[in-house]
């Protein structure tokens, strides 16, 4: 065990669904750090994702931003997105965790979250948050409202083609732009890294296609001739594109060789702002491309084109100098600050064989340098040409062109391993020419020194060799002659390097290339660099191009002084994106590159390819995978004017220490797929709930339209089928997901509120609406939405070929068969344990449960296996929304108890400067409007604003800012306010939502009290929404601008009222909630008054003796008083009463009466644990039959061994007795399970006995479910019946009988009975209305309490500083009553563990002299904040209590209450300036 | 009639001597032929001023409302052990107790500060209306026998059905009769034509939005703030009336016609659950605005959309004094 | 206000007192969804529609807009 002052005052919540967020701001606000840490990009999980919640149909996106934005807010909170729990070291009180953070590519303290990086993103990938029902981009926010509301990228890795490219340009990414038409961006992108696309897009080798995911499906993307396409269109462009150079750098570097590595690298240092000069031996530039590659490959012209590029940057190429002979190296190396060398390998490689030097001899490099250079070669009628690479492929089709009839390759091994791009060979063929494979050549065979053959040698294929082809063997005796007149080997090539003296130094190696770092492309010399062929030896254009690229890089930095290898080694083979499914990709068909034909091309150098068209160019392009997600093409770097995006940015690691950890990963959801009878992913109007959820949704795919997949149009017939992938063991998925049937209702009422004519039929097993007035929610649907339960599972669905309509087959209750068709289908999809909860269950040494979700405690359902680690939410266990929060607040007040002693240690507090003195300085107003980069500047005329506040009253200062909000600004903001001595700040940019507590900081920071701050929102509610309307939106915003300055100059320095605390609180009612909600408090050491009513603690859990998971609640119950009466922070009064309540939050006294004695007890704050009652039956002859019992009776003697057991055979429990009927239309939510749970143990005693339970809808949800499977196993059998044909109860003699009509039988049976039980379900208790009226709290029309808000705030009510935890606020389970006491006090200690209670400041204040104390602002005050003081004769307002709303105001015909931030004069100043003027 | 008149007088004068109230407000005959007015009396021989008839125009909840605030300002310059109850006496018909229950339920005053003597009422005469029934003549000297109205006028003698000259109120009126008396003097008067009350409003209803708009000017036009009506009426109780309002101030003062408008509208606003119908500020201005067209379609929305007329129990709280947001049925949730 | 809407050039001026929680959010949305509307409205902020006092609705109207939007 750690001592109290070694552990952390910091908890790790993991996972940041609503459980997290609830967790977090519960931890935060009773001041623990928080670290809140999600694998995603944004907090909020599934219920930001839902329409609506029942049972009250509150948006559900409504209630949950406001949370959202205040965790995000939140100082004591830090969100950690993007993060990944490896593992825990430690033990409760002091863990260290670590965590992988995978990159963001978004620097969320610069990302403004305005999104116009998602504008210019060409990636689209089907958008999770919509159930893939509509796309977003690969930069991208989640949801509108995420938090943090940064964007983020996604990618899967380096797509292949990027990292196969030798330049590695964006691949992906062009051809995504390409696709979007945007062809300038695309050849923009592909001139980062390579300037020759017209020559790559014609010539290159293509590596990239090779690598192409696409060529998986079908055929790679046309990647080289998509290039090309782009590269053509700026060379015809009127204006080509040109990058743009940086300031002279005022030095000067030397090329060796026009080729493609030096202009390469004298474009890249051009560029970079060097003077480069280039010196070319020959007489034209362009190395192996102008003199190698024949021109109907790649006409001279368009290479001109290229090259021009290049000079128009201000390289200077000068041709005709050769090294060595026109200037000598070392004054090169002299002249220049630095050289590259890039000569190329421009010697032919020997055949090395005897008659070489024959005339008809010819080597491939100078055959083809003279044809390029314009000479005249004839090579006679019979050509042949040695090799297998592009050289000889490009000396054999020359051959063809220029006029010798029969020409042939002779190549030692076969087509496989021909070097040569297969479609130059293909192309070759195609032009006629023959290819002899396997042969070798040995001798030249010639007549008066002229060639007349050539004698050859059969050849077979060996063992592979270093490159990995087949070695080729020579077969012995196998020579034979081939006639011809002339013989061109391309067999290779060599580097000229005889200018490279040995002063020089630089070394030259064994195979004749220069020696190189492979990283910067430095020779052994400093300052001389290399590239291309003559260091590589022949290799391809594009090789060439990225050393060039490479060495500039190099260059620069040996230039700058910097180090030239830092951080450029990189491994292209890892992290590639290709794992991606294939099978999901339909084929698409490569379109064809169109050819001259070869008849026509024969006999000329035109060029044979005749490039894409653009409809072609984006049909190729569309083909695109887009493997890697994001393309990396960097628009949005560009796009971002607050310089946002990283593509850069890495994985990296880290640990953090923590007192504690709460586990809220949540759920997944159940991939309808696995159930295949149902069509989902095959038939479009088969959708899952969650999509259906979207459906409805006013921010979703349709905009809230209801429409079916297939074709657009609003369903009429729509069936929700339940239990998919819950309650099925065929998917391994025993339990009960527990919400899907109350969430297919909600779906089901507000589908026909979005489409009148809608026709909901929900198939079903049971309807569970087991939660606080369910029952209500689902009756309404049935009678008031006309809504139709079917009770059966329909077994398969059949799509319609010409509707695309559903047939669904189910059997009725009867066993005959149905059929019918609808228009569209919702499976209502169960939820699932997370995706990765086995690893997260690894990394944080926990448990899981046998379905795979956190093993909980049964004593505390929020403890797991280990110590310290807390679970809420789905995690544990499917649930619902409001169990979820108070799981959430339970593990807080859990770890808060671990910690307690470390309250406060970890939290920053913030320190401002003394407020300055304002009296007689008037009203002197600042003006900052901010351009928002361009979201605001881009449509309205900023500084035209600015200058028109200038004109306004009050106003001393104005300013323009790019980004009010960024740092720098801040810093300024603070420092005018000062110098201009300000009195009031009008900030004219985003949302007062979002950014007005940032702005008041600033104000604050220069002793400007915060609420003299205004905002105008001239983004979202101007900029953005009038886009096109530059003009109109101008006016707008000066005229918002007007309106917050009018506003501003009432505005008044608030001081926000204080409260003390009393730290103890009161509980009343002792039974399982208060118990438990008196040893937490005691946990976090605070006190407590428990005030019970009966003579002894405990309340209903007296009558527990076993939960139907297991857990002994008598020995329970034991250990709970032992600990309670040792405690001395608790104090117990039974037998007691209470008399009065008063005061309010952090100050209440109570006064009970105990026996005679009359106590007065000072408290902080009341947690209201009055419970609940078993219904009192009248029903089935209860209490005059003695075999008609209740169940608590049953288990009372079950585990009483009562001796009269043994003699009850036939048992028959009738179910929902008091419950779910006219009188209380609400489910007990524990009585189906408490009846399989005695079922159990009477089958288990004596299996003969025959058990029969009559039920309406068995409701044993979540892993309950397993239970009542284990119930029909053991052949316990379950009769349904309907509320209104009830069983019967009849004595018949000494026993009884209960006659029931069985629907399946479909008629009456009779039942002999040894004993009927009862499960008479709960009333609340009776005293509720009188505690309720004394704390002003209310109940609803069932006689429970009612909770501050059904889904988010279940334990805390409107009135502030009063909670609730158990059956006082609705049936339910002893575990249930554990949490929730928890939760309340999580809620509680929000409060006890201030000093003092701060106040909002933006409160409602009363002018007395107005007041007449009519009581109307008392009456509809929804926080008993504002009240009448009769002898003062005016209403008084409780500064602590109120929120703000000013509803008191509004009421008040006197305009006496007026509500400070928005009062009359503040409005009426804004109304009033609605206008000019 | 009579026999009303003896009795009021002397259950005021045996109030006055157990001194169960300190003031009784009653009226007594005006110093013009044919009205009544306001009076208090204070000592038991005064009670036999008191009068009661169809003259008996004004709504005199509104001298309770006042009588007990002025009290209850000058004790708070006494010392609180020394501060004493005012009760007042009131003659209250129909009408007038519903005002004192507004009254009551906006806790102006306990329901042990007021004594009410409750007295039937068969409708007052509308002045206005009897002077245009003789064609504009001036009367001297008047009578009322037997549903008739005798009066001797400068254009010579003249009759008048009183049925035909009861104000507007008073014909279709519900609550002819006190909801709540302390005591009761006389049997309840015969039921008017409750029947008939919104005639009126639904025959206006049925005009287009414009029609409707122009009269709302028309009549607006005539109003020259004089306030009489809120002065005369008995929920215009406000210690400072929006219209002397600073910081802000609401309604301008100069002649924009829009100021009349703006001025009206909101007094009709803050007349919402609270009128009671008793014709006051229709009596008492001198340029006859018909006010009582927009209060009583105030009033039959009030009662159509909320169910609740102004006054007409303790229980029945006007709309804006009601909401309970946690037993709102919220049914606009389900049904938008 | 009939001449006003004879002519077909007129657009007419509307404020729209909303809550913070609901319609003021509502309405960022609309922004951060860059949803397209007419520019001719101006939003008021106010913490809740029970804020609203019925002047400030005649006070728009008084001052010259030609329909008021009360949306929470």
């Amino acid at each position: 065990m750690l001592k109290d002052n070694e552990k952390v005052g910091a908890v790790m919540v993991v996972g940041s669904g609503i459980a997290g967020i609830q967790a977090s701001l519960d931890l935060a606000n009773s001041g623990m750090k928080v670290y809140l840490v999600e694998n995603g990009i944004s907090i909020g999980g599934v219920m930001a994702q839902l329409d609506k919640t029942f049972p009250t149909n509150d948006c559900s996106a409504c209630i949950l931003s406001p949370k959202l934005v205040e965790v995000g807010r939140h100082p004591n909170v830090e969100i950690k997105t993007r993060r990944t729990v490896d593992s825990v070291e430690g033990e409760p009180g002091k863990f260290k965790v670590k965590m992988t953070s995978a990159p963001r590519y978004v620097n969320l303290d610069k990302c403004t979250g305005c999104g116009d990086c998602a504008k210019v993103c060409p990636v689209s990938v089907p958008a999770g948050f919509n159930g893939n029902l509509s796309e977003r981009q690969a930069i991208y926010r989640h949801f509108p409202q995420a938090i943090p509301s940064g964007f983020a990228i996604d990618k899967l890795g380096t797509s292949p083609c990027k990292a196969h490219c030798p330049t590695h340009i964006s691949v992906q990414g062009y051809i995504a732009l390409i696709a979007e038409g945007k062809f300038k961006e695309a050849l923009k992108l592909i001139k980062q890294d390579n300037p020759f696309p017209i020559v790559c897009g014609r010539v290159c080798n293509h590596p990239c296609e090779t690598a192409c995911m696409r060529g998986k499906v079908d055929d790679p993307i046309d990647i080289m001739h998509l290039k090309q396409f782009v590269a053509d269109l700026d060379l015809n462009s009127d204006t080509r594109y040109l990058p743009e150079k940086k300031e002279s750098k005022g030095k000067k570097v030397a090329v060796v060789g026009a080729g493609p590595s030096g202009l390469t690298c004298a474009y890249f240092l051009a560029v970079e702002g060097y003077d480069v000069d280039v010196f070319e031996a020959l007489p034209v530039a362009g190395g192996w491309m102008a003199i190698g590659i024949p021109e109907y490959r790649l006409p001279k012209k368009v290479l001109n084109a290229e090259i021009k590029v290049i000079e128009d940057l201000g390289v200077k190429i000068h041709l005709n100098k050769k090294i060595g002979k026109d200037i000598s190296f070392d004054k090169l190396k002299s002249d220049y600050s630095a050289v590259f060398i890039g000569c190329g390998t421009m010697k032919s490689s020997k055949l090395n064989i005897p008659g070489e030097d024959m005339q008809g001899v010819v080597h491939g490099v100078d055959y083809l340098m003279k044809i390029n250079l314009g000479e005249k070669v004839s090579l006679g009628d019979k050509v042949a040409v040695i090799g297998g690479g592009n050289v000889a492929m490009d000396a054999v089709r020359v051959a063809v062109r220029t006029g010798s009839k029969e020409v042939f390759i002779l190549y030692r091994r076969t087509r496989a391993e021909m070097p040569a791009s297969p479609e130059e060979i293909e192309e070759a063929i195609e032009e006629g020419v023959e290819m002899k494979f396997l042969v070798a050549p040995k001798r030249v065979v010639g007549k008066d020194g002229k060639v007349t053959g050539i004698e050859c040698t059969r050849m077979e294929l060996g063992e592979p060799d270093a490159s990995g082809r087949r070695r080729p063997v020579e077969i012995k005796g196998s020579e034979f002659i081939v006639e011809c007149d002339a013989i061109v080997p391309a067999i290779g090539q060599e580097a000229d390097l005889s200018f490279i003296t040995q002063e020089s130094g630089v070394a030259i190696n064994k195979w004749n290339n220069l020696d190189f770092d492979k990283i910067t492309y430095a020779t052994n010399v400093p300052g001389i660099f290399t590239g291309g062929d003559v260091s590589t030896g022949p290799q391809t254009v594009v090789k060439a191009v990225f050393s060039g690229k490479e060495a500039a890089k190099s260059i620069d930095r040996y230039l700058m002084g910097e180090d030239m290898k830092a951080g450029r080694e990189k491994d292209w083979t890892k992290d590639l994106a290709d794992k991606a499914d294939l099978s999901n990709f339909s084929k698409v068909p490569r379109e064809k590159y169109p050819l001259m034909k070869p008849e026509d091309r024969k006999t000329n150098f035109q060029e044979v390819g005749l490039g894409f068209d653009e409809a072609q160019a984006k049909a190729e392009a569309l083909r695109c995978l887009a493997c890697g997600i994001c393309s990396e093409c960097y628009q949005c770097v560009d796009a971002c004017i607050a310089k946002a995006i990283d593509h850069d940015m890495k994985v990296t690691e880290e640990t953090i220490e923590v007192g504690a950890i709460i586990a809220s990963p949540g759920f997944e959801i159940f991939d309808a797929r696995l159930r295949g009878e149902y069509g989902y992913g095959i038939y479009k109007n088969v959708v899952s709930a969650i999509q259906f959820e979207r459906i409805l949704s006013a921010s979703g795919p349709f905009f809230g339209h209801v429409q079916r997949i297939s074709d657009g149009k609003e369903p009429k017939k729509i069936a929700f089928i339940q239990c998919v992938g819950s309650r099925d063991v065929s998917c391994d998925n025993s339990w009960c997901s527990s919400v899907c049937c109350m969430y297919a209702t909600k779906e089901a009422i507000i589908g026909k509120e979005h489409a009148k004519g809608l026709e909901p039929t929900i198939f079903y097993m049971d309807i569970r609406a087991h939660g606080k007035d369910f029952d209500r929610f689902v009756n309404r649907a049935k009678d008031e939405y006309g809504i139709r339960y079917i009770r059966s599972m329909p077994s398969v669905i059949k799509e319609m070929q010409q509707t695309n309509n559903l047939l669904i087959t189910y059997v009725n209750q009867d066993g005959t068969l149905s059929d019918e068709e609808f228009d569209m289908v919702v499976l209502s999809v169960g939820l699932m344990p997370p995706k990765d909860a086995k690893q997260l269950a690894a990394s944080l040494g926990i448990e899981l449960e046998g379905h795979g979700f956190c093993r909980t405690k049964l004593e505390n359902p929020v403890e797991t296996s280990r110590p310290g680690v807390f679970v809420c939410g789905a995690f544990g266990g499917p649930k619902d929304i409001p169990e979820t929060v108070m799981e959430a607040s339970a593990a807080a007040a859990c770890a808060e108890g671990l910690l307690a002693s470390r309250r406060n240690t970890m939290i920053t507090p913030v320190e401002n400067p003394e407020e300055k003195d304002m009296r007689g300085q008037g009203v002197r107003t600042g003006v900052f409007v901010c351009h928002c980069g361009i979201n605001i500047g881009g449509v309205v005329d900023v500084p035209a604003v600015r200058d028109y506040a200038a004109t306004l009253p009050t106003v001393v200062y104005t300013a323009d800012n790019l980004f009010t909000c960024s740092q720098d600004t801040a810093v300024k903001m603070k420092e005018v306010i000062e110098e201009q001595n300000l009195t009031r700040v009008v900030v004219a940019s985003c949302s007062p939502r979002t950014h007005e507590g940032l702005f008041q900081e600033n104000c604050e920071k220069a002793g400007l009290n915060r609420y003299l701050f205004e905002m105008a929102n001239i983004r979202d509610q101007n900029s953005w929404v009038h886009m096109h309307e530059p003009e109109a939106a101008t006016e707008k915003a000066k005229d918002l601008l007007r309106m917050a300055i009018a506003k501003a100059q009432y505005l008044k320095p608030l001081k926000p009222g204080q409260l003390s605390v009393n730290h103890q609180a009161l509980i009343i009612g002792g039974g399982l909630a208060g118990m438990t909600a008196a040893l937490s408090l005691a946990d976090q050491g605070f006190a407590s008054f428990i005030v019970e009513k009966e003579d002894r603690l405990g309340g209903n859990y007296n009558h527990l003796y076993k939960t139907l998971e297991g857990l002994d609640a008598q020995a329970h119950l034991k250990g709970l008083l032992d600990k309670i009466y040792k405690n001395p922070l608790i104090t117990v009064t039974t037998s007691a009463k209470i008399e009065k309540i008063e005061g309010f939050i952090g100050n209440y006294k109570t006064t009970v009466k105990a026996k005679d004695e009359e106590k007065v007890f000072e408290h902080g704050i009341v947690i209201v644990a009055t419970g609940a009652y078993e219904n009192k039956s009248q029903e089935y002859l209860y209490g005059q039959n003695a075999s008609v019992k209740t169940q608590r009776e049953l288990e009372t003697m079950i585990y009483g061994k009562d001796s009269k057991l043994a003699a009850i055979k036939n048992v028959v429990m009738i179910q929902c007795v008091g419950s779910r009927d006219k009188e209380r239309p609400y489910c007990s939510r524990y009585c189906c399970s408490e009846a399989v749970k005695n079922a159990l143990e009477l089958k288990a005693a004596d299996p003969s006995r025959d058990i029969t339970i009559i039920y309406r809808d068995i409701r044993t949800f979540a892993f309950k479910e397993d239970y009542y499977k284990q119930a029909r196993e053991a052949n316990i059998k379950f009769i349904s019946y309907e509320e209104d044909r009830k069983p019967e109860v009849v004595a018949v003699g000494d026993k009884v009988e209960v006659k029931v009509f069985d629907p399946i039988l479909n008629e009456s049976v009779s039942l002999p009975a040894d004993a009927v039980v009862l499960s008479v379900g709960v009333v609340p208790n009776p005293e509720n209305a009188t505690i309720g009226q004394m704390l002003k709290i209310p109940t609803n029309q069932d006689g429970f309490f009612m909770e501050a808000h059904v889904k988010l705030r279940p334990v805390d009510f409107a009135t502030d500083g009063v909670f609730m935890c158990g059956m006082s606020h609705s049936p339910k389970f002893s575990d249930e009553s554990i949490t929730q006491a928890n939760a309340a006090v999580s809620r509680a200690v929000m409060v006890l563990c201030l000093d003092y209670i701060e106040a909002e400041g933006k409160t409602a204040y009363v002018n007395k002299e107005r007041c007449s104390a009519c009581g109307l602002c008392e009456i509809n005050c929804p926080y008993s904040a504002i009240s009448v003081n009769v002898a003062e004769g005016c209403a008084e307002v409780n500064a602590v209590l109120c929120k703000g709303c000013g509803i008191c105001t509004a009421s008040c015909r006197m305009n006496a209450v007026d509500l400070n931030g928005f009062n009359n004069e503040e409005v009426l100043a804004q109304i009033y300036n609605l206008n000019e003027g | 009639m009579e026999n009303i008149e003896t009795k009021l007088r002397e259950e005021a004068n045996r109030l006055l001597l157990e001194k169960k109230v300190d003031v009784i407000v009653g009226y007594e005959n005006g110093t013009l032929p044919l009205t009544a007015t306001p009076c208090f009396i204070t000592k038991p021989e005064e009670a036999e001023k008191l009068v009661w008839n169809n003259l008996c125009t004004q709504n005199l909840a509104k001298y309770v409302h006042d009588l007990i605030t002025q009290h209850k300002n000058s004790q708070k310059r006494v010392k609180p052990e020394d501060r004493k109850k005012k009760i007042v006496g009131v003659i209250a018909r129909g009408c007038t107790t519903r005002s004192l229950i507004i009254h009551l339920q906006e806790r102006q005053y306990g329901r042990d500060e007021v004594y009410i003597i409750g007295v039937p009422c068969d409708g007052y005469v509308d002045g206005k209306g009897l002077k245009v029934a003789i064609g504009g003549a001036d009367i001297i000297e008047g009578s009322m026998e037997g549903g008739q109205i005798k009066m001797k006028t400068s254009d010579g003698d003249k009759t008048a059905a009183l049925k035909d000259v009861l104000a507007d109120n008073c014909k279709t009126c519900r609550f002819n009769n006190p909801i709540i008396s302390d005591v009761m003097i006389g049997s309840p008067a015969p039921a008017m034509n409750p029947d008939a009350e919104y005639d009126e409003i639904k025959e206006f209803e049925g005009k287009s939005v414009e029609e409707r708009w122009a009269y709302f000017m028309k009549e607006m036009e005539k109003c020259i703030r004089c306030y009489a009506c809120r002065q005369a009426c008995p929920s215009c109780y406000c210690p400072t009336c929006f219209v002397e309002q600073s910081q802000p101030q609401w309604v301008g003062i100069g002649e924009d016609a829009t100021d009349t408008q703006v001025f009206q509208f909101m007094r009709l606003y803050h007349m919402v659950g609270r009128c009671v119908d008793c014709g006051s500020c229709v009596s008492v201005c001198p340029m006859g605005v018909d006010l009582r067209k927009f209060l009583k379609k105030i009033d039959k929305d009030c009662f159509e959309f909320f169910g609740n007329r102004a006054g007409s129990s303790m229980e029945d709280m006007p709309p804006l004094g009601k909401f309970d947001e946690h037993h709102d049925k919220g049914d606009f949730v389900y049904n938008p | 206000m009939a001449e006003n809407l004879a002519n077909k050039e007129w657009t007419p001026k509307f404020v729209a007192i909303v809550c913070n929680w609901c319609t003021y959010a509502g309405a960022d949305l609309a922004g951060i969804s860059r949803i397209q509307y007419p520019t001719n409205v101006r939003i008021i902020r106010v913490p809740c529609t029970g804020r609203i006092n019925p002047f400030y609705i005649v006070k728009a109207l008084q001052t010259g807009a030609d329909g008021v939007l009360v949306s929470g």
